[in-house]
């Protein structure tokens, strides 16, 4: 049997003072290179969702990453092995160079420093940003920060990558070229997004969550939109 | 592209043939010979003045951002006029008169306070932030406090940015000549800017912690100095210590 990259089991995150869960016994797997597109509406529980996924807040339930039962003690191993983008990319950016932030994602893979440097490189120039190598975070614009956020993701070649509303406030070149970059690529892939079109175009299925719930999964991106009211994906 | 959102990052084009570390070096020397002296006659005052003058000089700052910072540090330092009383001696009875003397004192604090601001603003415009985090390794620095005050002043930048956004945002949506709207508004503004704050710090962490981030990060091999970086050293140090001096011979 393949093996599933991700696995939640009846997951619940319930903040203090909040009158209902914000992920209520949510449940589906991601299969090894598949990628799902997350849906919801605004407040649905998308980011939250993906948060627990990582462990970073704190949930019940059970999640399966790449065919291992995550305990507490097990988070800093096993997110080696998960790239997350943020939806403000700024966030993620921690270096005051974009390589040298890159490379920041290669350290404790045991690369040399020339050997970083290189493989920074490489994933630079695979997404067509090397000019911004040299580059101070602040001095990019939003589209820019965002390719060398998910420079920085996908440099140590995750097994799962979860991005949180990748095309906000992207043009629509851009939107594409992400696109065709995430199409590129084999790691499974988890995005939380309401971009109907980006989602149908690159994602083999979706899961839809509603106020926490998971409330509907399928491939049909059109029964989607006309739920939601809108255009139908092209 | 967008504009340094701190608006100091390398700014200043003079010295950068000199190593980071020496820039900076460059600048806590004038720092701190600025905050030993007292600006209280005329001929120590005259040495910072001129001292000022001759590191903006090298610094080629431009003038737009050298009103920009004097701008800063007189709205920080003027209102010491508004306690000038409380330097007052009413009790000397010696000339020039109390209040007088009070103005005076207020007047070398804000002078002593400007030149201190402007020096320190214009140390940070003559690096960007990789340069910095360079320089303060390069001055042997324990690594963490580096990063902190690299991550600080960075994080500093998005803040100001943020903050512009908020501002603007207040004016596009107060009518003009609505003054009570726009106290309203203003007041509001900490209530909206700290959370915000905190939300941003929140996602770093997250950020830190998914990146395997510790704050021990591999910072790049300072550059070494270089025959210029010891004459502009030298230099600085004796400045330094003719200004001790002035102000040794001024006390005794």
């Amino acid at each position: 049997m393949t093996e599933k990259a991700l696995v939640l089991e009846d997951v619940s995150v319930v903040f203090p003072a909040s009158i209902r869960p914000s992920l209520d016994r949510c449940s589906f797997k991601i299969g090894a290179s598949e990628r799902v597109a997350l849906l919801g509406l605004n407040g649905s529980g998308k980011t939250t969702l993906l948060l627990a996924a990582v462990g970073l807040v704190p949930c019940s339930g059970r999640i399966i990453l790449g065919g291992q039962e995550v305990g507490l003690a097990d988070w800093p191993v096993l997110r080696r092995k998960i790239g997350f983008l943020f939806a403000i990319p700024e966030d993620q950016l921690l270096l005051p160079k974009v390589k040298d932030d890159v490379e920041l994602s290669l350290r404790h893979r045991r690369y040399s420093p020339s050997q970083a440097s290189q493989v920074a490189l490489r994933i630079l120039e695979a997404l067509g940003i090397q000019d911004l190598a040299e580059m101070a975070p602040y001095q990019l614009s939003h589209g820019q920060r965002l390719m060398a956020a998910l420079a920085g993701v996908l440099v140590p070649d995750p097994s799962l990558v979860l991005l949180d509303e990748p095309t906000s406030r992207l043009d629509p070149p851009a939107r594409r070229r992400l696109a065709e970059l995430l199409d590129r690529r084999k790691e499974a892939l988890l995005i939380a997004t309401h971009d109907l079109d980006f989602a149908a175009g690159l994602c083999d299925r979706y899961i839809l969550l509603d106020q926490g719930r998971v409330s509907e999964s399928g491939s049909d991106f059109k029964a989607v939109a006309n739920r939601w009211g809108v255009r139908a994906p092209l | 592209m967008k504009t340094d959102s701190l608006g100091l990052w390398k700014r200043s084009p003079g010295l950068q043939s000199l190593a980071p570390a020496t820039r900076l070096l460059l600048g806590a020397i004038l720092l701190a010979g600025l905050l030993l002296t007292r600006p209280s006659t005329l001929a120590s005052a005259t040495w910072i003045a001129v001292s000022v003058a001759v590191w903006l000089a090298l610094l080629r700052t431009p003038i737009r951002l050298l009103l920009g910072m004097a701008v800063w540090a007189v709205v920080l330092g003027s209102p010491l006029f508004l306690v000038a009383a409380v330097f007052a001696d009413f009790n000397s009875g010696l000339p020039p008169p109390a209040l007088a003397t009070g103005l005076l004192q207020a007047l070398e604090i804000l002078l002593k306070g400007t030149a201190v601001t402007m020096a320190g603003l214009t140390t940070l415009s003559t690096v960007d932030a990789a340069q910095l985090q360079e320089g303060l390794t390069g001055l042997r620095l324990p690594r963490k406090v580096s990063v902190l005050i690299t991550q600080i002043l960075v994080q500093t930048g998005i803040l100001i940015e943020e903050t512009g956004s908020l501002i603007r945002a207040i004016r596009l949506r107060t009518p003009a000549g609505r003054l009570g709207l726009s106290w309203m508004l203003a007041r509001g503004i900490p209530s909206i800017w700290l959370p915000r704050v905190m939300g941003r710090a929140e996602r770093v962490a997250w950020a830190m912690t998914l990146r395997g981030f510790d704050g021990e990060i591999r910072t790049p091999e300072p550059i070494p100095a270089r025959p210029l970086d010891w004459i502009y050293a030298v230099a600085a140090l004796l400045w330094l210590a003719i200004t001790l001096t002035v102000r040794e011979a001024r006390v005794s």
